[in-house]
């Protein structure tokens, strides 16, 4: 996988995501995101530090285009950027940084992908829940609502991953 | 990769994650009032819990000096509530010789010393020759007569107390004209005797026996005790015993009486017998 494509598969998720954003409402209980994916696609070799920033601009951007508060997905996509490494070490052990120019996830067994994707889901949405409520709303729901919303958003990352990630 | 990092590394990574946080949080709070509230209650609460632990902290370590403190503290109070409580019991003396009799100068002391124990028994008062004391003053309470001062110093004065055998005070009984010298009945630290009564004298036992004011030391009037009974003494005379109101074993404040006409009495005597030898 080329760099201009991997840029090129960022982008395209970053716009679909503001698309899910701006135009898909399921439930209080159930928001979905794929900015989990742009931070765990990103190459091996592009350490924590470019991993942090890409999960800032990503976030921002998608805040900035949607209806979103502006740095409520930067705030929740830093603390991935930073466990990226720790959560893709956890699911695939060390085999998958022999790859060290293409994504990570597109060496990873289906099983081991949403494992990655969902700890990563529930790593960001539970900054995002929490912030979003902002102390307003009991702890069950938020609970539920992140527990919800990484289950389902690591099940569209998996499935998304197959097509974008894995090369045949 | 993360595996291996220097610790510079590691030090850079956590500043660029802390540096972008910050900026996000920015960003929320200037984008959103519900985030800016919840952000500022944290905020507070934030400050509120690290105030209040440095303060526990510094409080813990300041225990000591503050210990010091108190203990500085309760002692200085100790001490008020002494001087308090000894200017309580100087007023209550005073309260009770608030009338000197005429021609008396009363002075207020308080027992250095006093003895109970032995035959011979004396007091010792903190005010001397400053303060205005001279031998042969009287000393008394509001319950009757302590003693005479036998020996002054500068600052400190020194008594035969009633409980001596060379002490006797001249009393009568109220309500009659019976007078006589009073002495301790050298057993008790309450009872005294009045001694040569005469026989067709009649006492009534619970009658109060008052100085007589027939010696220059003690004004007359001042109460002493009451009778308790009477025993012929040769068969000629009675002791008539005095259940004293004052008892030796409590005396704490006491009151000096000094005479100020006792040196033209004593002059006076003096030249009568000089008369009479001639």
């Amino acid at each position: 996988m080329t760099n201009g494509r991997r840029i090129v598969t960022a982008v395209a998720l970053c716009l679909a995501q503001i698309l899910l954003s701006n135009y898909l409402y399921l439930s209080h209980y159930l928001v979905l995101n794929l900015l989990p994916l742009v931070i765990l696609s990103l190459p091996e070799s592009r350490n924590v530090n470019i991993a942090m920033l890409i999960a800032f601009v990503a976030g921002f951007a998608v805040d900035f285009a949607s209806s979103g508060i502006l740095g409520l997905s930067s705030a929740s996509l830093l603390p991935v950027a930073i466990l990226r490494f720790p959560i893709l070490r956890a699911v695939g052990g060390e085999e998958y940084m022999v790859h060290r120019d293409s994504p990570p996830v597109g060496h990873l067994t289906t099983r081991g992908v949403f494992l990655a994707t969902l700890s990563a889901a529930a790593v960001f949405f539970l900054c995002y829940v929490f912030i979003d409520a902002a102390g307003t709303r009991p702890l069950w729901f938020n609970l539920t609502r992140m527990a919800l919303s990484s289950v389902a958003s690591a099940a569209l990352m998996t499935f998304l991953n197959r097509f974008l990630f894995v090369e045949k | 990769m993360a595996k291996g990092r220097s610790t510079s590394g590691i030090l850079l990574s956590a500043a660029i994650f802390i540096l972008l946080e910050v900026a996000a949080v920015a960003l929320l709070h200037s984008s959103s009032q519900l985030q800016s509230i919840w952000l500022n209650r944290a905020s507070h609460h934030l400050i509120g819990w690290i105030c209040g632990t440095s303060d526990n902290i510094r409080s813990y370590f300041n225990l000591r000096e503050r210990n010091h403190q108190l203990e500085e503290e309760n002692a200085i109070l100790s001490e008020q509530i002494r001087n308090y409580r000894e200017m309580q019991a100087q007023d209550s003396a005073r309260s009770s010789f608030c009338a000197p009799a005429e021609g008396f100068t009363y002075i207020f002391a308080k027992t250095a010393k006093i003895s109970i124990g032995s035959q011979h028994n004396h007091v010792v008062l903190n005010k001397g020759y400053a303060d205005g004391v001279s031998e042969r003053c009287g000393i008394i309470t509001n319950q009757g007569v302590i003693g005479v001062i036998d020996a002054v110093d500068r600052n400190y004065s020194y008594g035969r107390t009633l409980m001596n055998p060379n002490t006797s005070v001249s009393v009568k009984v109220d309500d009659s004209e019976i007078a006589g010298p009073m002495v301790w009945d050298g057993k008790s630290t309450n009872r005294a005797l009045m001694r040569g009564v005469p026989l067709f004298q009649k006492l009534h036992e619970g009658d109060t026996v008052r100085t007589s004011g027939y010696s220059s030391i003690f004004p007359a009037g001042i109460p002493v005790g009451t009778v308790e009974g009477s025993t012929t003494r040769n068969g000629a005379t009675q002791d008539v015993e005095i259940k004293l109101f004052q008892d030796f074993s409590a005396v704490d404040y006491v009151v000096i009486v000094r005479n100020e006409d006792r040196e033209e009495i004593d002059a006076i005597e003096k030249r009568g017998m000089a008369n009479d030898k001639r």
